[in-house]
């Protein structure tokens, strides 16, 4: 299916406050929550348009089918009532930044599978909590698509191996794809918040100047550190398989250079020849380090030090505000 | 002799059915019956006597069982052999139940009356002895015990008999003529049976009796009893039991102790007359150019017989000899006694004919070697007595060799160039192969694995230690005879032998003066003429250990350094290793002393981690390594001899408490630091466990002590730290083995104090905006010079954050403790830090090492810089 892939997301209101509904909720800290997005496909301009979520039931030992018959339902009953019943992708939460992980990769690419307009909506309700409403839309880049294969036996996309990620040309910021997100909302609606906005005006006594990150940058360097550490970790792994490789290419190397002087002299001798091949079982090639978690590492490591960043040149831009006011006064 | 007891046994056994009643018995149908061993002997004695039938008195068969009892039981006492003599008079009661017809008749025989009075004073004298009991193998004791009951309820029970041997104490010599016809009746059947037990067997007979009798009379607890017994056959030679004897003693006279006995023989004195020429043939027709091998032995009268008698001693006889002495196997104790017995006769013999000095000091040496000589399987080393020998054998030795100048000693003399003739080389030297170094270090060797083989705190290794002395002075003429010889090499080793034996005393210790010049003097001739590695190396070893000793911690430290042993000694032979290791214990242990906690600590380190410091200074062994008896055996014998140990107690405490005076400042200084590493694991070790326990009692032992003291230290407590160091308690177990023990304590008090005012500024300055000087001074009780000059030590090695403020007299301390946003980006970067030089191994991997080298270079110094300008 060759079509023009998707430029943006456009998410219904009422799709945004469900999800921010379902993690604002208490209990979200401690569970795993997603849900299911329906919607359409504006082919016109490439805009994907979310319309509906539906919020799964928390997974428990004894109803174990239950989130996906319950899903089946629900997708039944709102197509009845007539409206968008395109399962177009699912929702998540994250706190701080902490997304890429290798089920959230699986779960990516079953979905994209089915359908390849496919996007996750990622919340992050401590942001929204601190006054930056985020909804953040990724998809899989198709050339990653493309690469992984289906193993039908199995039912299932095995992980790419080091070879095929060298051949496709893959590199850390080749896996994900950002979409930019849009919150349309109804022209009602507009006007009710415009109402809004004159009834409740800017109010100068909040403490908006604070920088008001500290918790959060101490965290983000927190899970920086970590991540670092294991990136080092798979360094070291990576190193480690290279030393081996290295070594083992020299034994082939020795062994295939005796064999072929056997072969030589049975050659002479008019006896047959030995096959090449069997150095494959004489010298085992090393197995490969799992190369797409470094690399979910690295796009996880990415996002941290972006998410630094951010609050680093907001922190500054505050402090220059500050500035100012103090020259002013 | 037990061929013809068996003889005996199962005649008398055989026969006592059918033939009580008939008076005579026929020997000879007797005799086809039995083994064909006995067979044989009958048959020689048969043809030597040319006679079909020996009749026989009952009477005398049954005494004759007797004496031969007898005989035994005096061979068993020479050797102190309790068991056997346990039988031997056991056997005593059969016989006499088995006579009891013909004592009914005759009264009991006298000469076993005597042996009853000799065995009771022997027992008794013995019992009495205590040191010999001491001596006694369990079974010998338990033999000794048992005999001594016995004889007493025998006495008791056979009053007859009580009566009869307290009418013979009283008059040893009565009745002696009513005896004498007695015997002199028995005699004619007496000579036959004489003659019947036969010459093939009595060659052995007389070698073992010597035997014993030699080791009897080379131990001294029983030649008491031994020389009574002589005296006694000197008293009344004509009793029935002295015939036996003292007859073999006085006619043997030098050739042969059997021809003589014939004399005696009344009865066919033809045969006998013929008998006695061939005898005499056999052992006195003795080619004066030859000497044959029976010639050896020892007379029971002591006397050592090398040669026979009329033989003249030459060179030729003399060489001969020593080689049939020295081709002598010697699989029994005794025989190796003898050995040695037969060296000092040849020598004698042989200094008497003037054969040479090149002959007398090889007989000399083989006596020395044979000294060593025992058997390495029953134990695994020499009795006293041998050793004793073996010293003054060598000291002799050394002492003709510095006597006579003329004489060469030499390993590499060849054979046919060895003095073996009454004259010496043509160079008017003698020649001689053998060396004296490898004796004395034999000796050493020996003097150490007597030491090793006894108990460390009993007056035995007193007595074996005193020896040391002697074996100084063997060592200091050996060496004087050695610069004579100008061989080097041999010098050298003649004075690492010396150095072994002073270098771990202390110059302060009596006996010991002037031990440090002179290892000063050894090792210097060592090191610059020395061709081995092996004695410089121990040279340079027992040197530096007598410097620690002596608290000359800077040369001993550069001496170390210098040789570069802790590069090489893994290489070294074990031996060496233990004295390397005791070495670096000494170092460590001068270096505490001086107060010098760090070298102390590392001097002590490898020894004490692992807990195998015994096993490590060869002090003992650690019980937790399984080995095998092989493994243990050849563990004991690398053992240190006990009054050269270092005690392991005060090497774990000052191993301890210098690992406390560095660890706890350390761990108060980086008590907040994520990558503190441990200075002393044992030390940490130890102090978790204590700090595990719910209660903590009053300090007992000497870690205890320590322990507390660092928890005293860990507050900055010096006045309980100093308390828990030095006490009565810990003086006695530790402190007053060092030889200045008050110096040692004013510097650990020093030390201490300076310690817990660091562990107090590390721990408690962040709660201090500024300290006065007078209020350290008064607090720690320091100088204020002392205050200055610790705190300023601190502040130039950037551990503590603080500024002098002069006027005031106070210590300005800054606050830099970073913020937790801070630790954690210092943190992050130095991950990263590490994130990149894995990226760049694995660059190199891929592009060779050059690669990177530049960019390396280049991120280093802006690394730098960052850090510079981190705050």
């Amino acid at each position: 299916m060759v079509a023009s892939p998707i430029e943006q997301v456009q998410i219904d209101p009422v799709v945004a406050l469900q999800i921010a509904k379902c993690f604002n909720d208490e209990r979200a800290q401690d569970e795993d929550r997603i849900g299911q997005l329906t919607g359409y496909i504006d082919r016109s301009s490439n805009v994907l348009e979310v319309t509906h979520s539906i919020p799964s039931p928390v997974e428990t030992e004894d109803n174990f089918d239950e989130p996906e018959r319950y899903a089946l339902d629900y997708l039944k009953y709102i197509r009845e009532k007539g409206c968008d019943h395109l399962q177009v992708g699912w929702y998540t939460s994250s706190l701080n930044s902490e997304i890429f992980t290798r089920s959230f990769l699986n779960n990516l690419v079953s979905f994209q599978m089915n359908l390849t307009e496919s996007t996750v909506i990622v919340y992050d309700p401590l942001k929204t909590a601190q006054g930056h409403c985020s909804f953040r839309a990724f998809r899989i880049s198709q050339d990653y698509i493309d690469m992984i294969k289906y193993d039908a036996e199995n039912d299932y996309w095995p992980e790419p191996t080091l070879k095929e990620l060298r051949d496709g040309k893959i590199s850390t910021k080749d896996i994900f794809e950002e979409i930019p997100v849009a919150l349309k909302t109804s022209f009602l609606a507009n006007m009710l918040i415009y109402e809004l906005e004159d009834r409740d005006s800017f109010n100068p006594r909040k403490s908006f100047l604070e920088p008001a990150t500290s918790a959060s940058l101490e965290k983000h360097l927190k899970l920086l550190d970590k991540v670092v550490d294991e990136v080092v970790n798979d360094s070291n792994r990576f190193n480690q398989f290279q030393k081996v490789t290295g070594k083992n290419q020299q034994q082939r190397q020795t062994w295939m250079a005796k064999r072929r002087q056997e072969n030589e002299q049975r050659r002479a001798n008019g006896q047959d020849e030995l096959p090449l091949d069997e150095v494959n079982s004489v010298h085992k090639l090393p197995e490969a380090p799992s190369r797409i978690e470094p690399m979910l590492r690295s796009v996880q490591m990415k996002e941290y030090t972006d998410a630094v960043a951010d609050f680093a040149t907001k922190s500054l831009g505050k402090l220059f505000i500050t500035d100012a006011f103090q020259k002013s006064s | 002799m037990s061929g013809r007891a068996k003889y005996w046994a199962s005649e008398s056994s055989s026969s006592s059915g059918s033939e009580t009643e008939s008076e005579e018995v026929v020997v000879k149908k007797v005799s086809t019956k039995k083994k064909k061993v006995v067979q044989a002997q009958i048959y020689t004695d048969d043809e030597s006597e040319d006679e079909g039938r020996v009749v026989r008195n009952l009477k005398d068969r049954r005494f004759d069982e007797l004496s031969e009892h007898i005989k035994k039981a005096q061979n068993m006492r020479k050797i102190n052999d309790f068991s056997a003599l346990l039988n031997t008079f056991k056997d005593y009661g059969t016989t006499l139940n088995k006579s009891a017809k013909v004592i009914e008749k005759e009264g009991l025989p006298r000469f076993y009356i005597k042996e009853l009075v000799e065995l009771d004073d022997y027992i008794n004298a013995k019992w009495e002895d205590k040191d010999f009991k001491k001596k006694l193998s369990k079974q010998g004791s338990k033999g000794l015990t048992t005999l001594r009951q016995r004889l007493r309820k025998y006495f008791t029970e056979e009053t007859k008999t009580a009566d009869e041997l307290a009418k013979y104490r009283e008059n040893p010599d009565a009745s002696e003529e009513e005896e004498e016809q007695a015997s002199d009746a028995s005699d004619g059947s007496d000579a036959s049976d004489d003659s019947m037990s036969g010459t093939s067997d009595e060659d052995d007979d007389d070698l073992s009796d010597s035997g014993s009798d030699l080791s009897g009379s080379s131990d001294d607890s029983d030649s008491d009893s031994e020389s009574d017994f002589d005296s006694d056959i000197g008293d009344d030679p004509d009793n029935e039991f002295a015939r036996y004897t003292i007859e073999y003693f006085l006619k043997k006279d030098k050739t042969s102790s059997k021809a003589d006995k014939k004399v005696r023989r009344k009865k066919e004195p033809r045969e006998q007359k013929e008998k006695k020429e061939e005898e005499d043939d056999d052992w006195t027709a003795v080619d004066s150019g030859t000497v044959g091998k029976g010639d050896l032995k020892i007379l029971l009268t002591g006397e050592v017989q090398v040669f026979p008698k009329d033989v003249e001693v030459t060179v030729k006889n003399v060489v001969q000899k020593l080689a049939e002495i020295t081709a002598m196997r010697t699989p029994k104790e005794a025989d190796r006694q003898n050995k040695i017995l037969f060296y000092k006769k040849l020598r004698e013999m042989a200094s008497e004919a003037n054969v040479g000095y090149g002959l007398e000091i090889k007989i000399r040496l083989s006596t020395i070697s044979s000294c060593y000589d025992y058997n390495a399987k029953h134990k695994d080393y020499m009795s006293d007595e041998a050793f004793a020998n073996a010293l003054n054998e060598t000291l002799e030795l050394v002492q003709i060799l510095l006597k006579n100048e003329s004489i060469i000693l030499d390993d590499d003399v060849q054979d046919d160039e060895e003095s073996l003739t009454d004259q010496p080389n043509e160079d008017g030297k003698w020649h001689c192969r053998g060396s004296l170094v490898s004796t004395c270090t034999k000796l050493d060797t020996e003097y150490s694995k007597l030491l090793q083989n006894s108990d460390q705190h009993s007056e035995e290794y007193r007595l074996r230690l005193s020896n040391n002395h002697k074996i100084m002075q063997i060592f200091e003429e050996a060496t004087e005879w050695a610069i004579s010889q100008k061989k080097k090499q041999q010098i050298c080793q003649m004075y690492l032998l010396k150095v072994k034996y002073i270098y771990y005393r202390h110059d302060s210790q009596k006996g010991a003066e002037g031990g440090q010049q002179k290892i000063e003097q050894f090792c210097k001739y060592i090191y610059t003429n020395d061709e081995t590695q092996r004695i410089r190396t121990q040279a340079i070893l027992y040197n530096i250990y007598n410097l620690a000793l002596h608290d000359k911690w800077f040369q001993a430290r550069d001496l170390m350094l210098m040789s570069h042993l802790q590069e090489s000694i893994t290489n070294a032979d074990i031996g060496t290793q233990i004295i390397y290791n005791r070495t670096m214990v000494q170092l460590g242990l001068c270096a505490f002393r001086m107060g010098k906690m760090e070298d102390a600590h590392l001097a002590l380190t490898d020894i004490q981690s692992g807990n195998r410091s015994r096993e490590l200074l060869a002090q003992g062994f650690s019980m937790a390594r399984e080995r095998t008896q092989e493994q243990e055996k050849t563990e004991r014998r690398r053992m240190q001899p006990y009054h050269t140990h270092i005690n392991t107690e005060l090497l774990e405490c000052v191993y301890l408490v210098s690992a406390m005076f560095l660890e706890i400042p350390y761990m108060a200084e980086k008590e907040f630091d994520g990558r503190r590493r441990m200075i002393s694991k044992q030390f940490h070790y130890q102090l978790r466990n204590s700090e595990k326990q719910a209660f903590v009692g009053p300090p007992d032992n000497m870690r205890e002590h320590v322990l507390a003291a660092a928890k005293a230290l860990k507050v900055g407590d010096f006045k309980s730290c100093i308390k828990f160091l030095i006490n009565p308690k810990m003086n006695q177990k530790v402190w007053n083995l060092f030889a200045e023990t008050d110096k040692v304590k004013d510097m650990l008090e020093k030390y201490a104090k300076t310690q817990s005012l660091r562990v107090y500024l590390f721990s408690f300055s962040q709660f201090y905006d500024n300290i006065s000087i007078d209020w350290i001074t008064e607090n720690f009780e320091m100088s204020s010079s002392e205050v200055q000059s610790a705190v300023s030590k601190l502040m130039i090695n950037e551990e503590l954050k603080a500024s002098w403020d002069e006027p005031s007299r106070s210590l300005v301390l800054h606050k830099t403790e970073p913020t937790r946003l801070q630790n954690l980006a210092l943190q992050l970067a130095s991950r990263l830090n590490q994130l990149t030089e894995s990226n760049e191994r694995l660059c190199e991997s891929k592009q060779g090492s050059n690669f990177t080298a530049f960019y390396q270079s280049n991120r280093m110094r802006d690394w730098s810089r960052n850090n510079n300008r981190r705050f």
